[in-house]
């Protein structure tokens, strides 16, 4: 029953429809054993008092209290649903606000699809618990102590009978449930075939490309077979207790059958036990339709319990790595200092005490191999990542000290795969500064080299992106992008230029548009091709998540070093040409 | 009921039989479940009415009911699962086995976690099926009739009180599916809909915050999750009801029962015995009702399931002929190819790619390039024209006999979590460890291989987590060395590598290229001005086609991107 309280937390001000789903449903569980009860009546009256009269009346109030009871369970039916919808509402509500407190590297670390997955599906999967169960499952454990209580009241003879066959009934299921080896072997193996699973769809095209399929559908197969084979022993395993537990059941009447044949001719009140042994049979029923549904309850509570397990994992990952901001709104001005700063990404530690100032109005140019920490140095500046320690400073605070709106306003980043809104061209690029004139967001636009993107289309700027027949390649959404950032206008820009997998037309506009977007501002760059920096203020030269050296261009290749031989690399990369040596 | 079976859940011939046997004994044990309630009603028959019976015939009776009892009910546990889980192995390899025979171009257009759902929840809700309802209830529709005419045949009167309302309370749940499936599909479009602006505020989070957005993100979606909830619970209400009105049915039935077996009895038409038997009937059939509600339900929540399967399988398998290719030009003619209806790719492309020649294909992104190397590698299938290897329709050839002969290296790599020497092995089966390692060192992947804790053996990983995107495509080099295809197909394969392992790739490719007819893209021009052929590509049409210099001079598209080639050179900041 803990997972209610853990999902009753997410709903405070609709807590009250749950309650009322369980009171309202207990209710109807206790109007349902009164129509057993006259049930009983009804038979007493007929069958030892022969008082048709009375049982006439008698099978009234059954008719009453059972169409009562059915009306009450559907009314909590209600109850629950209003509340299973609301909770599955704020479970997603809630997913929301975390993403929007989370840092960047809660994103970097975790696939799109995946997140809105977990938060999606789990959500959806508590409904099952509380919409379906909740009015169930208090009626499961409910009817059965009413049950109990009437066949006390009925006669001490009926009390004991039904009271042990529950206690016997309840030890069986537990021992049913208590396999545990089997329980973890069939659980282990089922997670070994959703693996299989995973690879073996994953690699399918490959696996069809290269014609090896026989290999990959083995390993499948075989964790295919194993999972069958552990859940058909664990279900193996569970049968006699099953067959036992539901053999007492039916077979009550029976059982009890076979010592009372022998005193049936000695009894005072033969007509009284009669009506007591129907009473034993219905009752007994009734506790077993109950138990059977607490065994359907305990898959639902597990899914629901395990669903709200996961959204609550995925919660606390947000929380920890939740940003937070200060007060101050004034940049007194925009020199940068790294101090001791380190981040790791998982167990990886991609910065260890960090250290690098930067000054204001300056071009900086960052460059090393692939993992060597220059992409995190840029990211860590956007003021959207939470460092493990030390502190990034600008203008003589750290980031943290500042509000969430004057981060924002004053440091500007274009990184690879910038995307776009599903809204028009116009509104991607007016969103940067909503006081900004039409003029200014069509200069924008033109000075990151977007006219020609917009004269293709004929709806212009107004074209919406993602629409049907727009197209818009790598290269011109980041030109899209470039534009929004020199909308914004602040004097801190980090950038990171383009990847090599664009073509040369792309390339040359986007740099365009990148020196546009630059000028007058504080930059720091990552750099991919070597070529395009020589003139900036400063290179800085990444390796292993430090400073291995800096300066310009000039007496960076006079000293020989790792720069030297960077640019080295690149350029014999750069001039390569595929040969078929055949023709030489 | 076999065939019933086989048709309606997508199982197998011995599936359906097990489920068949299963379900049998699922009858036979509602049978013997009435046992207990005839030596109710002969011990009434003695303490009411004064009907002795001997001992001797209860205690048989008892024992005898106790003992088949017993026996029906472990078979019947036995033969549930045992259809169950061999069924649901079966089954899911019948998909895995399926989904290897498919065209390699549907895996292209349906979402790879999808198909894992299909072969892991999907069997699995139809595996809870089977062993918790299906049978079950099942045996059920089997034994109310005979139940049922018992029960007229005692009184037709009292047999209608007790049938009707039962039945009534059963036969609305599929009205109460129907219901629901019309008014879902609106619901779930709202739900798809939320779905994708949730997705796109998770993609758009970068955006979102440095935008200063979040607020009225957060605002739309809010109202988007209120506006569903809505919805879906007007949607569900309307199935609420009618599941309530059955729950409604199900509990009267034994109060209509008492109603008019009362006022039968009052009226002399029946005796009490009469009265009893059927009022312990009416509950004994209630309860059976009420057990296989949610059986019903499920079998009902199934369907989608179902459904995937079936539609999985009804997709015509790959098709094609063993065919051995002796030649290898490759020949597009007159290709059209779109990836939806309205917006051709490709617009009637005719060109060749030579034997022993290494043909380019140039243009600037998005033109179709990468959509040319789709069709030929079949990850899509072209819709008009005809592309042919060897003078043979690649669309009439099986896809064994085209990977044959062909070999793809990729932007992205798919890796497998097995050891590095497995997955380069992926590229020929049959080849020694000595064959592997030998194409490992020509695709320069020795170094880093080194440095891994076991070398050769080390286990890399889901989809090669532990290694960086150039070793990847070093290994995905390696696999092509050990295949030795005459055709080799490259995309863009020095696209966001640095400069460190790019070097080494192209290393490689010279001389993985030799003596082969090779298929390439890449944005750097420069890289492909001695090849044979460069054929350039607009807007899906071929524009034009020669070596370096002639195009220089005779295409438009070309000579600009040389161009720009050169001013993105000589650009400085």
């Amino acid at each position: 029953m803990k997972v209610y309280s853990k999902l009753f937390r997410y709903v405070p001000d609709s807590k009250i429809s749950g309650y009322l789903a369980i009171i309202i449903s207990g209710i109807s569980a206790f109007l349902m054993v009164c129509g057993y009860y006259f049930i009983y009546q009804f038979f007493k009256e007929i069958i030892v008092n022969s008082n048709f009269e009375n049982a006439s009346l008698n099978s009234w109030l059954i008719v009453i209290f059972l169409t009562l009871s059915a009306l009450l369970y559907i009314l909590s039916g209600l109850f629950s649903h209003k509340l299973a919808f609301r909770l599955e509402t704020n479970l997603r509500k809630r997913g929301i606000d975390g993403l929007t407190e989370a840092s960047f590297r809660f994103f970097d670390l975790n696939p799109s699809g995946l997140i809105r997955k977990t938060i999606d599906d789990n959500a959806a999967k508590t409904h099952m618990a509380v919409a379906h169960m909740l009015p169930d499952n208090s009626q499961a454990f409910l009817v059965p102590i009413f049950a109990l209580i009437l066949s006390f009241v009925i006669s001490v003879r009926v009390g004991t009978i039904i009271l042990i066959l529950s206690l016997v009934s309840g030890l069986i299921l537990k021992g049913m449930m208590g396999n545990g080896e089997f329980m973890k072997l069939y659980q282990s193996s089922l997670d070994k075939l959703s693996s299989e699973t995973v690879e073996y769809v994953r690699g399918i095209q490959v696996i069809k490309i290269f014609g090896s399929k026989l290999k990959s559908f083995k390993a499948l197969s075989e964790a295919i077979m194993n999972y069958s084979k552990y859940a058909y022993n664990y279900s193996i395993s569970c049968k006699n207790p099953y067959v036992l537990y539901q053999l007492i059941f039916l077979g009550l009447i029976a059982i009890i059958g076979i010592p009372l044949s022998f005193f049936l001719t000695d009894l005072s009140d033969p007509k009284t036990i009669a009506v007591e042994l129907i009473m034993i049979f219905f009752l007994s029923g009734v506790i077993m339709v109950s138990f059977m549904k607490i065994m359907w309850a305990a898959q639902n509570i597990f899914n629901a319990n395990y669903a709200i397990d996961s959204l609550e994992k995925l919660y606390d990952t947000m929380q920890e790595d939740k940003l937070s901001y200060g007060k101050l709104e004034h940049f007194d001005n925009y020199n940068i200092e790294f101090e001791d700063v380190s981040f790791s990404y998982g167990g990886n530690k991609v910065l260890d005490k960090f250290s690098l100032s930067l000054d204001e109005n300056r071009i900086y140019a960052l460059v090393g191999h692939s993992g060597s920490g220059k992409s995190t140095i840029a990211k860590l500046l956007s003021g959207f990542y939470k460092l493990d320690s030390g502190a990034i400073k600008i203008g003589g605070h750290s980031l943290e000290e500042y509000t969430k709106e004057s981060v924002i306003k004053n440091i500007s980043f274009v990184f690879q795969d910038s995307k776009l809104f599903k809204k028009s061209i116009y509104e991607n690029v007016a969103l940067a500064d909503e006081t900004a004139s039409k003029e200014e967001v069509m200069e924008a636009m033109n000075l990151a080299g977007c006219d020609e993107i917009i004269s293709k289309f004929k709806e212009k700027e107004n074209t919406i992106i993602g629409s049907k027949g727009v197209y818009l390649s790598g290269g011109e959404k980041q030109r899209i992008a470039i534009a929004r950032a020199i909308l914004k206008k602040s004097p801190i820009v980090i950038m990171d230029e383009a990847s090599a997998s664009i073509d040369a037309d792309n390339e040359y506009k986007l740099q365009k548009a990148f020196k546009n977007l630059m000028k007058d501002k504080t930059v720091i760059m990552i750099a991919h091709r070597m070529s395009s920096i020589k003139n900036v203020d400063e290179i800085i030269v990444i390796e292993n998540g430090k400073v291995a050296e800096k300066g310009n261009n000039t007496s960076l290749l006079k000293k020989q070093g790792l720069y030297s031989r960077l640019l080295n690399l690149y350029e014999t990369a750069n001039d390569w040409r595929v040969s078929n040596e055949k023709l030489l | 009921m076999k065939n019933y079976y086989k048709k309606r859940y997508c199982i197998s011939e011995q599936g359906a039989k097990n489920l068949t046997k299963a379900t049998w004994f699922c009858f036979l044990t509602y049978l013997i479940n009435l046992a207990p309630m005839f030596i109710l009603i002969a011990l009434f028959n003695q303490l009411v009415l004064g009907n002795v019976s001997s001992v001797w015939q209860y205690v048989s009776m008892a024992v005898l009911t106790l003992v088949f009892m017993y026996v029906l009910l472990s078979k019947e546990y036995t033969s549930l699962f045992n259809a169950t889980y061999k069924e649901s192995a079966d089954l899911r390899k019948d998909i895995a086995e399926n989904l290897a025979n498919l065209p390699i171009a549907y895996f292209s257009k349906h979402d790879l976690s999808d198909l894992s759902q299909t072969i892991m929840s999907d069997v699995q809700e139809i595996e809870h099926a089977i062993s918790h309802s299906i049978p079950k209830v099942v045996g059920m529709w089997l034994f109310f009739p005979l139940m049922g005419l018992a029960m007229l045949i005692g009184n037709w009167k009292l047999g209608l009180a007790a049938i009707i309302p039962t039945l009534l309370s059963f036969l609305i749940l599929p009205l109460a599916k129907k219901k629901e499936v019309a008014s879902y599909s609106k619901y779930f479009d709202v739900l798809r809909d939320n779905s994708a602006a949730f997705q796109e505020t998770i993609e758009l989070q970068q955006e979102i915050s440095s935008f200063n957005q979040s607020a009225k993100v957060k605002d739309s979606l809010y109202k988007k999750m209120e506006e569903s909830e809505k919805i879906h619970f007007k949607v569900e209400f309307g199935s609420m009801s009618v599941m309530g009105l059955s729950t409604l049915f199900s509990y009267i039935s034994v109060a209509v029962v008492i109603m008019i077996g009362m006022s039968l009895f009052l009226h002399g038409e029946i005796t009490m015995l009469y009265l009893v038997a059927y009022i312990i009937g009416a509950i004994k059939v209630k309860e059976l009702f009420d057990i296989s509600k949610e059986g019903t339900m499920e079998m009902f929540y199934i369907e989608p399931a179902v459904r995937r399967i079936k539609e999985m399988r009804s997709t015509a398998l790959q098709e094609g002929i063993d065919t051995d290719i002796l030649s290898y030009d490759v020949k597009f003619r007159n290709v059209s190819f779109a990836y939806d209806d309205d917006t051709k790719v490709l617009k009637n492309i005719s060109f060749i790619a030579k034997q022993g020649e290494v043909t380019a294909l140039a243009g600037i992104s998005g033109c179709g390039k990468t959509t040319i190397l789709r069709l030929i590698s079949r990850l899509y299938d072209y819709d008009e024209g005809k592309i042919l290897v060897g003078g043979k329709d690649i669309k009439g050839i099986s896809t064994d006999s085209l990977f044959k002969v062909v070999s793809i290296v990729f932007q992205d790599v798919t890796l497998f979590n097995t050891s590095i020497l497995e997955n380069i092995r992926l590229g020929k089966e049959t080849a020694t460890d000595e064959e592997v390692k030998r194409a490992a060192k020509l695709a320069n992947c020795i170094d880093f291989i080194e440095k891994l804790p076991d070398g050769f053996d080390t286990k890399i990983g889901e989809n090669g987590a532990e290694l960086s995107g150039g070793e990847r495509q070093r290994l995905s080099i390696a696999r092509a060395f050990l295949k030795d295809a005459p055709i080799l197909i490259l995309d863009e394969i020095s696209a966001s590598l640095d400069v460190d392992n790019e070097k080494k790739i192209q290393e490689s490719l010279n001389k993985l290229i030799k003596d082969k007819t090779v298929i390439i893209i890449s944005h750097r021009l420069k890289s492909i001005e001695n090849v044979d052929k460069i054929i350039v590509i607009d807007d899906g049409l071929v524009e034009d086609s020669g070596t370096h210099k002639e195009l220089i001079n005779s295409s438009k598209t070309y000579a600009n991107l040389i161009n720009k080639t050169k001013l993105a050179e000589e650009f400085s900041y």
